[in-house]
């Protein structure tokens, strides 16, 4: 199984890094290549654009960028043209929903409106634009027929592309796929057989009532790929991957990255209740069963998220949005079959040791209680089949800092980022181990001190059960999970 | 001595004019058949394409059929002409080679369609290597035929490519032959007949990309000539034939320009490199914007020239003529003469076409080398081509000279021939004269 993982985590990591590499554009130097990614919602629609710009064209705008005029493009006057050229991009989209004209305007609560230079040929840079726009029209009735177009798109040579997915509505006889050839302008198919994309619109009949597509996130996500991710320290993740990259700056996006995988450790899941639980009622190599559960939880965080990342841009089948309470129950299935085996362990051992009680009385009661069976615990079968419990569902932010920097075409960047989030992850899942393994020791010393059986006795026992019980919760709420999103 | 520098761009433009066509021309008829020919723009694009995607679809199906890899790599090539998308040539190459590992021996058209793409790259010498390596083996190659003519043209042996233009017309009259023979009687200064043969051309004109090449090149036939309103004519019938032809639409806006209606021109301009970037018209509207005296909005041009010059010589493109004379017409950059100066060696190097000596003759000029310039000027002038740029760079060089005499000739014949040769030309030309008189 680990092997297996790591294999596909690897294949996964060298198809994304041969995407990442990039000096001249690929669909030539002139070229203007755009992205519409339509989210048709019962009342509004959310238009998530994107304009590659190759050489040219880049130095072609570059009045409207640099406003003092010294020749430069500073970060600040980039990042300040994209309103405006957002707005300029919005104009040139025409919608009509149930008939009425719908007027796109870039969402103010969106932080997706951003503008990038990225290094092309010649010494030259590209620009990168996303938009984030929005139009609202009154809630749609069964069958309601939207229209898109864009009618900027089209005038040069490039690539142009349309994507639309129901967020919360269905879409029916949709003209456009629901996810992007390009991924989202990051990789183009060039071969000898292929013509770049020339779709500039759209047309699908709406019926309300769908389910939800997934958030953008910063600008990053494949539409509709991953649950949305709310909290605050994911959002800090999903930012992490859009900065300008220097080397200072990837350092602390590292860093950052290590921190975040820490913390996250913190939230529920990843097998620390579990962990902590076997190993209070295992008292030998508590440090190296710590390690070994720790380091598979991220080998297979890591090779997860790479791997559902890959899933996810090759395929259209799989949507991580289904994918997850699916890994959720197995995990949580996992957890609990690692607690029975726990649990039918102890409760074989409990046998042999009153057994070993009696002889104990004939020697005349010994100060030192040895072990007389090892623990008929599941050695390190059962350690990495708690570890790879833990780390198999992958953290989402973890997903969308990867989609997104392969969206941005620094897949490698993107691979670095988990995988230090990954290491941070197994850093307090470690320290959570050793405090497990050294709090076991203890309350077995307590008892040696005080002449008391129970606690060598009874803290297995209650680990295990802990164990097995945690795994049934788990594998309940997947289950419950997966009921609501199919 | 007075050494005079005179910068004007539009002298250069229609002296690159020339070039262009021919650039045009290396591409023209060589698909063959017909339906493959594109037409431009973005409402174009689709049909562009289409026959494209059939020998894609083909291809994907039976991926060694040689004959339709040749084919789509002769599409690419011929579709990079019309659209002026630069993207197309690797793909054009990978194709042909393909073609040709698959069938090595016997392979005209892989070979054919290598001798165009090398022609469209402005490797002269390599088109004319597979185009006499095709005809060795079959003399009939209407494709090797008009790649010959076309190489030998812009290697300056005139008299060979004469020759193999009126072998094409032998073996396939059209659009491909007539429009070369037409070239040919146009350098050689022979504007009536060079018509001519263009309006013989029309009828063969089976797409609308021909037809747009064919009004265009009449009308610029027309315009040097000074017949401002039947140049007008056939821009606007070749933009009736193909909407958005970029080429046309410039013509257009050369006629906006001469008749006085700038803002017109200026709509025109931005409109083409608004698609089509090419340096040449980037450049136009450059000089135009700096005609107005509006410098800061004509450096804007200019640095999208610049960027597209730097991206030819990363990508180890020979710098071309039009940057030459792009660069010996703005000296007011920083290395901008020496650039000048060292594309046209590198050029004249290469090949000895009335161009090539055109760009060296005013390249040395910009560096102020007038004397060696003055050699070239007159290499420029040996076919007798009625053409006021080289005219008016030579007249520019005599005065340079101190032949003042001389220099007041040339400079009335360009004015004479065309008064709208170039918008910052022709007045630095008038200003010159008046000086001299």
């Amino acid at each position: 199984m680990r092997r297996v993982l790591t294999v596909a985590g690897l294949t996964c990591l060298i198809v994304v890094l041969g995407a990442g590499a990039a000096s001249a554009h690929p669909l030539g130097n002139v070229s203007v290549n755009r992205y519409s990614g339509l989210q048709v919602g019962p009342s509004s629609l959310r238009v998530d654009f994107a304009e590659d710009l190759a050489e040219i064209p880049t130095v072609q705008v570059t009045p409207r960028i640099d406003r003092n005029g010294d020749g430069r493009l500073a970060a600040a006057e980039v990042q300040a043209y994209a309103p405006a050229a957002c707005r300029s991009a919005a104009v040139g989209m025409r919608v009509v929903v149930g008939g009425s004209t719908v007027r796109l305007s870039v969402d103010p609560d969106s932080n997706a409106t951003s503008a990038r230079l990225r290094p092309g040929a010649a010494g030259l840079p590209t620009l990168l634009l996303r938009c984030d726009l929005v139009g609202r029209y009154p809630t749609l009735t069964a069958g309601s027929r939207l229209i898109y177009q864009d009618t900027l798109a089209g005038h040069r040579q490039g690539w142009s592309e349309v994507t639309a997915v129901g967020d919360r509505t269905t879409l029916r006889r949709s003209d456009v796929p629901a996810s992007s050839p390009s991924r989202r302008l990051s990789s183009y198919p060039t071969d000898l057989l292929s013509s770049p994309l020339d779709v500039r619109g759209a047309t699908m009949l709406v019926d309300p009532g769908g389910r939800p597509s997934g958030a953008i996130i910063g600008g990053a996500a494949g539409s509709g790929l991953v649950p949305r991710v709310t909290d605050r320290l994911s959002a800090v993740f999903t930012g992490l991957v859009g900065h300008r990259l220097s080397i200072e700056w990837v350092l602390t996006a590292l860093l950052i990255a290590f921190g975040l995988g820490a913390a996250h450790a913190v939230a529920p899941g990843h097998g620390k209740t579990m962990m902590a639980g076997y190993l209070l009622g295992r008292r030998d190599g508590g440090r190296r069963a710590a390690l070994t559960v720790a380091g598979t939880v991220t080998v297979t965080h890591t090779a997860g998220v790479l791997l559902l990342g890959l899933l996810a841009t090759a395929t259209t089948a799989v949507a991580p949005r289904s994918v997850f309470p699916l890994l959720g129950t197995a995990s949580g299935l996992l957890v609990a079959v690692v607690g029975a085996v726990l649990l039918r362990g102890q409760v074989r051992r409990r046998h042999a040791h009153d057994h070993a009680h009696d002889h104990d009385h004939d020697h005349g009661g010994h100060s030192h209680p040895h072990p007389h069976r090892p623990p008929a615990a599941p050695g390190r079968t059962g350690l990495i089949g708690m570890g790879i419990a833990g780390g198999l569902v992958p953290s989402p932010s973890a997903l969308v800092v990867l989609l997104g920097a392969t969206a941005l075409g620094r897949a490698a960047y993107g691979v670095a980022l988990v995988v230090a989030f990954g290491v941070g992850l197994a850093s307090t899942l470690t320290l959570v181990g050793l405090l497990a393994a050294r709090a076991g020791d203890r309350l077995a010393a307590v008892g040696q001190r005080h002449r008391l059986r129970w606690p060598s006795r009874v803290l297995p026992l209650a680990g295990a059960a802990t164990v097995f019980t945690v795994g049934l919760a788990l594998t309940a709420r997947g289950l419950a999970a997966s009921l609501a999103v199919l | 001595m007075l050494r005079i520098r005179i910068r004007a761009r539009w002298a250069a433009v229609t002296a690159v004019g020339l070039a262009v066509a021919l650039f045009a021309a290396g591409g023209i008829g060589l698909a063959g058949s017909p339906g493959n020919s594109p037409a431009p723009g973005a409402a174009a694009a689709a049909t562009d394409l289409r026959g494209i995607a059939g020998l894609q679809l083909q291809l994907r199906h039976e991926p060694r059929d040689w004959r339709s890899w040749a084919a789509l790599g002769l599409s690419y090539v011929d579709t990079a002409r019309t659209t002026l998308d630069p993207a197309l040539y690797p793909k054009a190459d990978q194709a042909l080679r393909r073609s040709l590992q698959l069938q090595p021996a016997d392979n005209d058209r892989a070979a054919a369609g290598l001798g165009a793409l090398a022609a469209a790259r402005h490797d002269f010498a390599a088109a004319r290597g597979w185009a006499r390596r095709v005809l060795a083996v079959n003399g009939y190659s209407a494709t090797a035929l008009a790649v010959l003519a076309d190489a030998e043209t812009e290697l300056g042996n005139y008299p060979a490519g004469l020759t193999a233009a009126h072998r094409l017309d032998d073996v396939q009259p059209g659009v491909a032959s007539f429009s070369r023979l037409s070239y040919q009687a146009e350098l050689h200064g022979n504007t009536a007949e060079a018509v001519r043969l263009l309006q013989l051309a029309l009828p063969a004109a089976s797409t609308p990309a021909d037809t747009a090449f064919v009004r265009y090149h009449l009308g610029e036939l027309y315009r040097q000539q000074g017949a401002l309103p039947a140049a007008a004519h056939e821009y606007d019938l070749g933009v009736r034939a193909r909407p958005g032809d970029p080429a046309c639409t410039v013509g257009q806006a050369r006629i906006a320009v001469a008749s006085g209606h700038t803002d017109a021109a200026l709509a025109s301009y931005r409109s083409v490199v608004a698609t089509v970037p090419t340096p040449q018209y980037v450049a136009e509207l450059g000089d135009l914007l700096a005609a107005l005296h509006r410098a800061p909005e004509a450096a804007q041009q200019y640095a999208v020239v610049r960027a597209e010059d730097r991206i030819a010589r990363s990508g180890g493109v020979d710098a071309d003529l039009e940057l030459a004379l792009f660069d010996a017409d703005h000296t007011a950059d920083r290395g901008a003469a020496a650039g000048a100066l060292s594309a046209a060696t590198a050029t004249w190097r290469r090949r000895h076409s009335v161009q090539a000596a055109d760009a060296m003759a005013w390249a040395l000029h910009a560096n102020g080398q007038d004397a060696a310039a003055i050699g070239y000027a007159d290499a420029a002038l040996r076919l007798g081509t009625r053409s006021a740029a080289f005219h008016y760079h030579r007249g520019v060089i005599d005065a340079a000279l101190g032949r003042r005499a001389a220099a007041r000739a040339e400079l009335s014949r360009a004015l004479a021939m065309d008064p709208h040769f170039s918008v910052l030309g022709a007045a630095r030309a008038r200003t010159l004269l008046g000086s001299l008189l």
